[in-house]
Order: structure tokens, then sequence, then C-alpha cells
């Protein structure tokens, strides 16, 4: 994301706002403040930087419905972030949990101003079109701010050796032709976890003829219902590790985690669901470890072995011809492309036992 | 014809004095014509004051605003202004290390 000054981040295109229908308000009607002083520090007293969200929300006014969703929204409430500790922790230890979160995780909310008229908080904002209203949130300004360092670089093929998605290298597709308004704005979204409750998108939405009973791709009448589409059809992606969290003295929140690495493994599907309902999935390595949150309290995640560090996944550098499917060989009986027990540490193969490939699938 | 040369001239020296006084008077109200400031704000600093200031953590005084019920634009709008008054924010999280 190319860095913007910080005089960018808060000037105002007159021009442009003017033709949005957003300026028959005032600023100070949204933003608060004083808008009939000259002096700086009093024409900025009380002001709300950000009006979009809680405890202000002023577009609710107007977009009441997609306001009142958007509120229950995974990029609203975070809740991914409450599944993924409580399910390794005690009830005592939520509070302190909730401290780090604070901390360290909530900058990561979306709001409504933070994809239609700045850049995301989380890269230190920054207005996108000079306030005018941005319709259709920019992929590499908005969406990628926050999912950079796994979706963006494999989606446009920025990790070296990999090649990027088919469906921005060769169909030049955004984040919104497959993630549409309705999805991010959190409209008939259920669940505490992106990969709970209706699946969407799906990749039958487009590719339902090939992927239909009758499909002329043998591969998938074989594999439809058992094979997430990922497995076959995804090359090596960014895993993490060891990440570690800490403020300093001067209370600046700050990470650490060890240095990343490219794979492949396909694993079991610890929660098949009729919306899931894939005996095999992809994994990736998610960062967590037992001391993560040590800064906060001794031993926050008690119940580590509760939930597995290698998770289902979704990478985003699509290919239709992969090194696993260019033949059945490629990946029946290939050891080196699933979670076996020797590719997991030791101390993690506990919570990880529901994912773990003991019989490496051989052909029939 | 004789007897008109002095009023012709009487009429000349007239219009070139009453010209003059005309002049006088509307350089000395271009001199006065500052806004005056509203109550309760301070008196406006030139940009180059402003950058000055802005410099030395006291950026406490605005560009020249003109009279309006709201003058949030007249400064969000000037990039010149916008642009001396600015301080770049420190990353907060420049000790963070590796891929978050």
């Amino acid at each position: 994301m190319p860095p913007v000054e910080a005089w960018e981040k808060v000037f105002v295109n007159a021009e442009a706002l003017a033709e949005d229908v957003h300026a028959s308000t005032t600023c100070t009607e949204c933003h608060g403040g004083n808008g009939t002083s000259t002096d700086l520090a009093q024409a900025h007293d009380g002001l709300v930087v950000d009006p979009s969200q809680a405890p202000v929300n002023v577009c609710g006014a107007c977009h009441a419905p997609i306001q009142e969703a958007h509120e229950n929204s995974l990029h609203v409430t975070l809740a991914g972030y409450d599944t993924a500790l409580y399910e390794r922790s005690i009830p005592e230890n939520h509070p302190a949990l909730e401290e780090a979160e604070a901390n360290h995780c909530n900058n990561c909310h979306a709001s409504c101003g933070q994809c239609h008229v700045s850049q995301p908080a989380a890269v230190q904002g920054g207005l996108l079109e000079g306030h005018a209203f941005v319709e259709t949130p920019p992929m590499s300004r908005t969406c990628t701010g926050c999912h950079g360092s796994r979706i963006r670089n494999e989606y446009s093929g920025r990790n070296e050796g990999y090649p990027g998605d088919v469906h921005l290298s060769q169909a030049r597709m955004n984040c919104v032709d497959c993630h549409g308004a309705d999805e991010m704005h959190g409209e008939n979204v259920e669940g505490n976890h992106r990969y709970e409750g209706a699946r969407e998108p799906m990749c039958e939405s487009c590719h339902a003829e090939v992927m239909s009973a009758d499909s002329s791709i043998q591969q998938h009448t074989i594999h439809g219902d058992t094979v997430q589409c990922q497995v076959c059809h995804s090359v090596s992606y960014k895993n993490c590790s060891n990440c570690h969290v800490e403020q300093n003295e001067e209370g600046i929140a700050f990470f650490q985690t060890d240095e990343s690495w490219m794979d492949f493994r396909i694993g079991l599907n610890p929660n098949p669901t009729p919306e899931r309902p894939w005996l095999w999935v992809l994994l990736r390595h998610v960062p967590v470890s037992p001391t993560s949150f040590d800064f906060y309290g001794e031993d926050l995640l008690p119940n580590f072995d509760n939930r597995p560090t290698w998770l289902p996944t979704t990478p985003h550098n699509i290919q239709r011809i992969t090194p696993q499917n260019e033949s059945c060989e490629n990946c029946h009986g290939n050891a080196a492309l699933f979670l076996t027990v020797d590719a997991v540490l030791p101390e993690e193969q506990q919570a990880n036992e529901p994912v773990i490939v003991h019989d490496v699938p051989q052909l029939p | 014809m004789k007897s008109l040369k002095p009023i012709g001239l009487l009429l000349v020296v007239m219009i070139i004095l009453a010209a003059f006084g005309a002049y006088a008077e509307w350089s000395g109200l271009l001199k006065n014509d500052s806004p005056t400031p509203a109550s309760g704000t301070q008196t406006p600093l030139p940009i180059a004051e402003v950058a000055e200031a802005a410099a030395t953590d006291l950026p406490a005084t605005l560009p020249p605003t003109a009279p309006a019920e709201e003058s949030c634009l007249t400064c969000h709008t000037d990039q010149e202004a916008l642009q001396a008054m600015a301080q770049e924010e420190e990353a907060a999280e420049s000790l963070s290390s590796g891929e978050g």
C-alpha cells in the first residue's frame, strides 16, 4: 500500500465532495467539533474522527438496514478472535485476553467509513478520494490494507516462485467481485467465525456447470463433496507461528512473530458441516502459541490443545492446473502434501490430532 | 474665449484634486480591510508563521479564513496550509517484527 502523507490524510477535495449527496450535511453534523472556530484546538474540540462507528453511527440515519446488519458482521464484532482464543482458555482469563485484544486487535475493526471514505485505521487511515464517498471500496487501499500479508500476496502473486490467483491475473477480478456487499455488510451472516454458517462466497456460484453431478470433469464428480476446491486448485501459501504481543514502557503495543514460511498441507476437516461437508481441506498454521499473551497474565491459554494450530484455510491463489492435480499420483500417496504427524511439532500434536492425516490416501 | 481660460483651469484642478481625494480614501480603506476576527479567536498568522509554529509543536492558530458558518473546509481544502501544519505520526507498530 503506498504511503499517505499526514496532510494528505485529511485533505478534502471540495469539488468531488460537492457532487456527493453526503455534502448536503455540514462537517460538524457528522464529525462534531466547532465549525465556527478558527483556532486549531477549539475547532477540533470534541471531534469524532470516524462517525461511522459506535457510538455515533451516523450512517444508520439513512442506511439503517445496512448499519444494523453491519453491527453484527465479523468486521465489527471481531468475534473470530474471541472464538479462537476463548476455546483455548477459561472464562476467568477472558478479561485479560480482552485487554490484549483491545490493545492489539481492535484496530482491525472496519467501520463503514473505513471502507467507503478512508483507508482503515489499521493502516493509519487517510481519505480515499478527498472525502468523496466511494461506493465500491478500492481493493488495494482498503481490503488488502488489512488482509495484506497473506491474501494480498497470494492473490497478486507476490510470494516469490508462486503464481497469483487466476481470478486476478486472467480475469482482473477485484475482491468485491466475489465478496459482495451483502457479505461485507454482514447480511445473512451467522456464526462467530468466518468458517461458520453460510458459505460466502462459493465457487459454485460462478462455476456451477463444472461442479454439477453430471460434470464432464471426472475429478469433480469423484471428489465433489469430499474435497475442498482449494485442495486441488491452490498452490503453496504463507504460514506463521509463535506470535507474542506486548507493550513497551510508553504503552505502545507491538508483536513479534517467527519467520513465516510457504507450505501446502492437506488435512482432515475438523468440523464437517452441511455448508462445508468435505473430508479433506487445506490447513494453514496460525501464529498462536501457549505463551502468546503472557505479557497480560500467566497461562492465559490453559486449554491450548482444544483447538488445532493448523486450521482450515482458503488460499487466494487459485489455479486451474496445479502440481497436485496434474495427475492422480501427484496427490494420492504423496505424503509430502499432507499434514502427517511428522510435519507437526511434538508440542502441538495433541492440539492437531483432529486434523492430522495418519493414513495418506492411496489410489484405489 | 480669453475670459473662459481661468475657469477651465480651475475645473481641471478641481477634477484632479477630487480624483486624488477619492484614491486616498479608497487606498485607506484597503489598508484597513482585514476581516474582523470573530470574538474569542486569535489573530490569524501567515502560512510561514504557521509552519514555524508547527515546527515548534505549537500549531495553535489556523490560516486566515473567510467568514463562513463553518470554516472546516477552508483549512481542509488548503493543501499548503495542511502541509505546513502536518506532523508525521510515529508508527505505532514500529517495534513489531514478523508478519502480522
